[in-house]
């Protein structure tokens, strides 16, 4: 399947024009097919639904702002560039989302004089001002940025974004004993660190993660 | 009397415990309320929310795109510049309009003219839709005339298709910087569409099967 042609007829840009208008009302497999044509706008409503998902999973996979933002951009170029290749035989979001997985980690693996990130605890994390709910939010993203690349990675992938054992080991090259290994130990070191950040004087039963 | 480490209580988290590991859960209050704590944890990484993207990641996401030539937009070069520029931006675009015409119509064969770009347009709204179509005929029909030609003629002098690239992208941001200097000038803006063009016939012939991977 060949990308968008040079050279469109007129019509088929004026076409587009009608199409702006209607974008609202479109569906997925439409805008889509549009995307895969070279519309801009197609690809931006694709962008203004997905954008937040993709950038949380690589934003947790990397660890970091400013490469996350280079590796959502990076999972975005990739998935536009594939987009004829897409068949429909999974869902766009699940296929988009592996894409960004895959530049994470490539681009993770290709960075290789990246420094070992410490970071103090930011006083936001015990800000009385926070709801619970925002304040767990923000505890568990920091928890998670400490943890080694290897147990981080199958923790996000596997806790957060619910892949399989099996998918995990194909995504990082390794057996699925190994993620399950690197998750549990991800998770009793996760569970080390917010205990160490919670608050001792926090009322019985209002600990961060209950329910 | 068997020992249930911390690593074997998250691997718990998951699934059932069996009639001993039950037994012991039972007997071990402590290992029990550690259990819960980690399917806690577990729970609530699930319930993780997404996260927006930092402000101004699209712009540069869009850019990214339209110089690997897998978009056009409206937003385009021309629209992009300040909002004062009004009807100088249109006068601008006219211009490029004109001056590719003949190689639209050299490579497209199709009856395009000025006539047919201003039939119809009576608001601003009009006019710069109008542009936005026209500029992009104009780029598609000139970077199929450097397909074209490139493929008639040897590159040589570029041989090397990263250098050629790395070469056409500092044109385009020098030819950007000018336009923001001087936005009107029809010559700057013609050299920054031509290279742009340009820029995106190199891209397409340098993306192969295996620059799809993901």
């Amino acid at each position: 399947m060949g990308r968008r042609r040079a050279g469109n007829p007129p019509a088929e840009d004026r076409v587009q024009l009608a199409t702006y208008i209607t974008r609202d009302g479109m569906t997925e497999a439409q805008l889509i097919r549009q995307a895969s044509d070279g519309d801009g706008q197609a690809v931006r409503a694709l962008y203004e639904r997905y954008a937040p998902r993709v950038y949380a999973v690589v934003r947790r996979i990397a660890a970091d702002d400013d490469q996350a933002q280079d590796y959502a951009q990076e999972a975005w170029i990739r998935a536009i560039r594939a987009l004829p290749t897409f068949r429909g035989d999974a869902r766009f979001s699940t296929w988009l989302h592996r894409i960004a997985v895959n530049a994470a980690l490539q681009a993770l693996r290709k960075a290789e004089t990246r420094g070992k990130r410490e970071r103090p605890l930011p006083e936001s994390l015990s800000a009385p001002t926070l709801s619970k709910d925002a304040l767990l939010q923000r505890r568990l993203e920091w928890a998670l940025d400490q943890l080694p690349d290897g147990m981080r990675q199958v923790i996000i992938l596997h806790d957060v974004e619910g892949y399989t054992h099996e998918e995990i080991g194909e995504l990082l090259g390794v057996t699925s004993g190994t993620s399950k290994s690197q998750l549990f130990k991800a998770r009793v070191k996760m569970r080390d660190l917010l205990k160490d950040i919670r608050e001792p004087r926090m009322e019985p039963g209002a600990e961060a993660w209950s329910t | 009397m068997e020992h249930m480490n911390l690593e074997w209580l998250a691997e718990l988290a998951d699934r059932e415990p069996t009639a001993e590991e039950r037994n012991l859960l039972e007997r071990h209050p402590e290992w029990a309320r550690e259990l819960e704590e980690l399917k806690e944890q577990t729970e609530a990484l699930g319930a993780l929310p997404s996260l927006r993207p930092p402000r101004g990641d699209w712009q540069a996401v869009e850019a990214r795109l339209m110089s690997e030539g897998l978009i056009r937009t409206r937003r385009n070069v021309m629209l992009s510049l300040p909002l004062s520029a009004g009807w100088t931006r249109v006068a601008a675009a006219l211009l490029l309009f004109v001056g590719g015409t003949a190689t639209g119509m050299a490579v497209s064969g199709g009856p395009m003219g000025a006539n047919d770009l201003t039939a119809g347009i009576e608001t601003l709204g009009d006019a710069e839709r109008a542009v936005a179509v026209s500029e992009q005929q104009y780029l598609n029909a000139l970077v199929r005339y450097r397909e074209l030609q490139s493929s008639a003629a040897d590159l040589r002098p570029f041989s090397d298709s990263g250098e050629r690239a790395a070469a056409l992208d500092m044109l385009v941001q020098a030819g950007q910087n000018a336009l923001q200097r001087a936005p009107d000038d029809p010559f700057i803006n013609l050299f920054l569409v031509s290279t742009l063009a340009e820029q995106r016939a190199t891209s397409r012939r340098t993306i192969s099967p295996r620059d799809n991977w993901f």
